[in-house]
């Protein structure tokens, strides 16, 4: 048994602690988009500093703006902010498709941009539709899915690769692969060529559904500096 | 090769006794609270035949039920939620009673998600259905209803968020969209994705108050005023409606004294299918996601051959148990230890602690030493050592002292025979230190 005083303890230590400002937790992907996005946060006036330092650390806190900046997988960015444990993500619009997460998908950043692609053989352009049981390699299999189930209404075999998805249709493990597609140099290179284009791809400015009710004000703030700093270019 | 019986399944989870006095806790706070909004507990099957949750106003997809089959072969379902069950109850059970009436219930849904193991496959909800009313006073009722559940959890920062999908639903009928660029505007403008609105909208032959207004959309959340902004000409009859709606629930919650905590926003867009009005979500500090979440669903009852307003709203009671994730306090007990051929008393001490409202353990074994460290080792602070020929000592654990004295002093049955007992002195009850 316990008392409702006892509750009520809890939750009033924890209000007197929000009076403080909350700190926002933005989840990088880590790589170029986290370098790019800093960029933006600086502009706009984040203190990051610490981050552009070299160093193994995955936390980054400014205090003066209450800002932590954690440096995440780029496919737990949705995981991390869907669930609350980062208030804002930067991540690529691959990732948020790939994980489907219930999301506020805010802003599209205009930069990582690219394609993604269904590749192979370039004798295969315009035949996929008549190979029954088309085997599709991909690091994206739910994007795979979609796109020939729901979009083209074929049924495929997926295979699920983790890395140097090109030599799928090189060793004879699928016909085609779905992946990311920036110059195609590397495509070109094992004698793949694009069949067929998905949809494009760039990085977004992602919010928890919750945080986006409960510091509106602050993160509304930063969705309209980074939409005017995108806009731009 | 794992041994399985050693593990729970992915998603589901024992509660051991301190989570479980939460759990037990915040539902007898809710539960408290809906009773006294006159709603009757009632419970239903955990499951049903699938037909009951699948089809179009299913808000929950094929692939989250878990499904088995009945001796003749028919497909059924373990329940994902209460309301599709206590509505297919009231539209069959209940049908001509006097409305509207007010259900209430707690228990466990399931849903098969596919994620690592971290989201609840088991899930806890308390929650009311108003059944019978199409009036936006009813809407008001059960989101009043929820927030004082949440105020008297002691859940002072907190969010009501009200949307209205009728807004949504008259717009789109007005322009005459198909289903798959009414979904994937529904999606966008849920998951408030101005860029990928833009890219729908712009091919649409629509007149340009409404374009701007469906890019909007998902910045339509704050207060009252949201309503006047989205109230631009050229809106059809359901989307004007939609707002007077909101704008009278608004309204009613104000007057109740709500205004505080509620905010509206017309971009919640999710389970249009199965909601046809108000749709509410209500958030606080430090959970992820939704405590509590509801809305409006005329089209339900129909489908059970009895059309009929409605309105409901569940509380995530696991979701509410993350927000106290502290050490509750428990509740002393006391330990009696039976010496040899003293269990019959030592049954009736127990029984008389236990009628007075006392928490009483016997003490299993025959060793006082071990019932002693027993005893301080759990949350049993004094022992009542009893024996056979009625004599009593009392060890006051706290303060470390013990008391002799006989049962029928401690019962109190002294009393019936000699009608002015001598005030003992704890000089008399024999206090020593040990």
């Amino acid at each position: 048994m316990l008392s409702a005083q006892t509750l009520l303890s809890t939750i009033t230590d924890k209000s007197e602690g929000k009076r403080i400002m909350e700190y926002l937790t933005v989840a990088l992907a880590k790589g170029r988009l986290a370098e790019l996005a800093m960029d933006i946060f600086i502009e706009i006036g984040m203190d990051c500093s610490e981050m552009k330092e070299k160093s193994r650390k995955l936390v980054f806190t400014d205090e003066k703006n209450k800002m932590k900046f954690i440096l995440v997988k780029a496919s737990d960015v949705p995981t991390y902010v869907e669930y609350g444990a980062a208030d804002i993500g930067i991540v690529g619009k691959d990732t948020l498709l790939e994980e489907n997460r219930n999301l506020y998908e805010m802003v599209d950043l205009g930069f990582g941009k690219c394609r993604m692609c269904v590749c192979g053989n370039p004798e295969l352009r315009g035949k996929l539709g008549t190979i029954t049981n088309l085997k599709v390699a991909s690091k994206y299999p739910n994007i795979a899915r979609k796109y020939f189930q729901d979009e083209k209404g074929q049924t495929i075999d997926i295979i699920k690769l983790n890395g140097s998805v090109e030599l799928g249709p090189l060793v004879g493990l699928s016909d085609v692969i779905v992946d990311i597609v920036e110059t195609g140099s590397t495509l070109h290179a094992n004698g793949l060529d694009v069949l067929e284009e998905i949809c494009e791809l760039s990085a977004r400015f992602v919010v928890n559904k919750v945080s986006m009710k409960m510091e509106r004000e602050r993160i509304l703030s930063i969705v309209k500096a980074f939409s005017e700093k995108t806009e731009v270019e | 090769m794992s041994d399985w019986k050693l593990h729970t399944p992915n998603g589901v989870n024992d509660v051991l006794p301190q989570e479980c006095a939460v759990k037990k806790e915040i539902e007898n706070t809710i539960w408290t609270v809906f009773a006294s909004f006159g709603y009757k507990e009632v419970e239903t099957p955990s499951f049903e035949y699938y037909d009951c949750y699948s089809g179009e106003r299913g808000q929950i997809t094929q692939e989250t039920l878990y499904k088995f089959f009945d001796e003749q072969g028919r497909i059924l379902a373990l329940r994902p939620d209460f309301t599709t069950s206590i509505a297919r109850m009231a539209a069959t059970k209940a049908a001509g009673e006097i409305t509207p009436a007010r259900y209430m219930y707690t228990g466990s849904v399931y849903r098969a998600e596919h994620t690592e193991g971290v989201r609840n496959r088991e899930i806890t909800q308390s929650g009311i259905e108003l059944i019978g009313s199409y009036s936006a006073k009813a809407d008001a009722e059960v989101i009043a209803a929820a927030m004082e559940a949440v105020t008297a959890l002691g859940i002072e920062d907190f969010s009501m968020e009200i949307g209205q999908v009728a807004f949504f639903t008259g717009l789109v009928e007005q322009l005459g969209l198909d289903s798959d660029t009414t979904e994937k505007l529904r999606a966008s403008i849920d998951s408030k994705n101005s860029p990928s609105i833009k890219n729908i909208v712009k091919n649409l032959d629509i007149a340009d108050d409404v374009k701007k207004l469906m890019i909007d959309l998902p910045y339509l959340f704050g207060g009252a005023d949201i309503i006047d902004r989205a109230d631009v000409k050229g809106l059809n009859p359901t989307s004007k409606a939609a707002l007077d709606n909101l704008r009278e629930i608004y309204n009613l919650l104000t007057l109740y004294g709500f205004e505080k905590y509620i905010s509206l926003d017309l971009g919640m867009l999710q389970s249009i299918d199965y909601y046809t009005g108000s749709i509410f979500k209500c958030y606080t500090h430090g959970v992820g996601f939704p405590i509590a979440a509801g809305g409006r669903y005329d089209n339900l009852m129909g489908g059970f051959g009895e059309a009929k307003g409605a309105v409901g709203c569940a509380m995530g009671i696991n979701r509410i148990m993350q927000i106290y994730a502290g050490e509750p306090d428990t509740v002393a007990s006391t330990l009696v230890f039976a010496e040899k051929n003293a269990d019959g008393l030592a049954y009736d001490m127990a029984y008389n602690l236990r009628v007075n409202g006392c928490l009483t353990e016997m003490y299993i074994g025959d060793d006082f030493a071990d019932a002693e460290d027993y005893a301080k080792k759990t949350n049993n602070t004094c022992i009542l050592r009893v024996y056979a020929d009625k004599k009593l000592t009392i060890y006051d654990l706290e303060r470390g002292e013990a008391i002799e004295t006989d049962t029928d002093t401690f019962m109190g049955y002294d009393d019936m025979f000699t009608p002015e007992p001598e005030e003992l002195t704890p000089q008399d009850m024999g206090f020593r230190q040990f």
